[in-house]
């Protein structure tokens, strides 16, 4: 099986390029993440992140023939060759396919994504009854990669400044929550032409998740909500 | 806050506000100029000089420049990041709106007139 991986290494190459891999032996059902290992063995030097194997950590996003996912849960049997991997778009490269993800884990970190109470701690725990809990189904499971934030182009143009579609969907993930009491500071915060706004629905976010999670329905909420605190 | 920044939800909402009354008005226009459609320039003046037809058309315009400026600053501050640049081609489509709202305000109510 034929590939082409994107290689740049900053203290010796001038600029990135393609490096052209064969993989002898495929097994069956074998995921990219084990085809890259075996192609690391070929060639030591070619640097990617990967930990868990399951779709669970969120360390080996890449763009897989043009479309971000995980490495180690798409099957190598459903890529057309030759396979063409290369990092993140829109983000710094590091080496290889190592990207830098400071600036994505900074807009996580701007909206707040922990419980915010005003409220004295209660003895017990804060209840929530099984309906207030349903509503955080399809927002809690985010495992942070990074594909659909890297696949927005709102997020290419302005990483500084929009919040990209993983940070809205947890900040969507806490104004749902039944226990959180910071809604108003939460929707102040997202105001602007560059927060909330800059999402012009494109829905790359949905279409890569690998998850399956739908980060422009969880903007199309808060616009709602921010809608209906406004008039 | 907001009242240093450019807007963010009035120009969306403005955005959703005018695209409802361009979808409407536009099937609205296809209708009439496939069912009774003016036929001579006597025909236009009758149609527009009627209250109803120039204030609809009026709003048509009006909603069409907001809708167009929310639009076109969308694309500039993705694509346009220099200040200066920006700043000009802001100013220029800005102008060139209203400009065009004032013609189109000319047209109709000299239509109305004559």
């Amino acid at each position: 099986m034929r590939f082409k991986i994107h290689r740049y290494n900053p203290d010796v190459d001038e600029k990135p390029y393609m490096q052209d891999f064969v993989l002898e032996h495929v097994k069956p059902g074998m995921m990219l993440r084990e085809a890259l290992i075996d192609l690391k063995n070929q060639d030591e030097t070619l640097s990617f992140r990967h930990s868990c194997g399951e779709g669970v950590c969120g360390s080996d996003g890449m763009n897989i023939n043009g479309l971000n996912g995980l490495a180690c849960i798409t099957p190598i049997e459903t890529l057309t060759e030759p396979v063409e991997i290369r990092p993140f778009p829109g983000v710094p490269i590091i080496r290889d396919l190592v990207v830098d993800m400071s600036g994505f884990y900074k807009q996580y970190h701007s909206v707040k994504p922990f419980l915010i109470r005003y409220d004295p701690e209660p003895e017990v725990e804060n209840l929530q009854s099984p309906e207030e809990r349903d509503k955080l189904d399809g927002l809690y499971e985010c495992i942070l990669c990074g594909c659909c934030s890297t696949s927005c182009p709102s997020f290419w143009w302005n990483p500084d400044k929009f919040p990209g579609p993983a940070a809205l969907l947890q900040s969507w993930r806490f104004l749902a929550d039944s226990r959180d009491q910071a809604m108003e500071e939460r929707l102040d915060g997202l105001d602007g032409p560059y927060k909330l706004f800059r999402c012009h629905t494109i829905m790359n976010c949905a279409y890569v998740c690998p998850k399956g999670l739908n980060p422009t329905k969880a903007i199309g909420h808060i616009k709602a909500l921010m809608l209906k605190h406004s008039v | 806050m907001s009242g240093r920044r450019v807007s963010g939800m009035q120009a969306w909402v403005l955005q959703r506000i005018t695209a409802v009354y361009l979808a409407l008005y536009i099937t609205y226009m296809v209708g009439f100029f496939i069912f009774t459609p003016p036929t001579s320039h006597d025909d236009w003046q009758l149609w527009i000089a009627q209250p109803h037809a120039s204030m609809a058309i009026l709003l048509f315009f009006g909603s069409i420049l907001f809708h167009a400026w929310v639009g076109i600053r969308n694309i500039l501050l993705d694509y346009i990041r220099p200040f200066g640049p920006r700043l000009t081609l802001l100013i220029l489509v800005g102008l060139g709106l209203i400009a065009c709202g004032a013609w189109s305000l000319e047209v109709v109510m000299s239509a109305r007139i004559a």
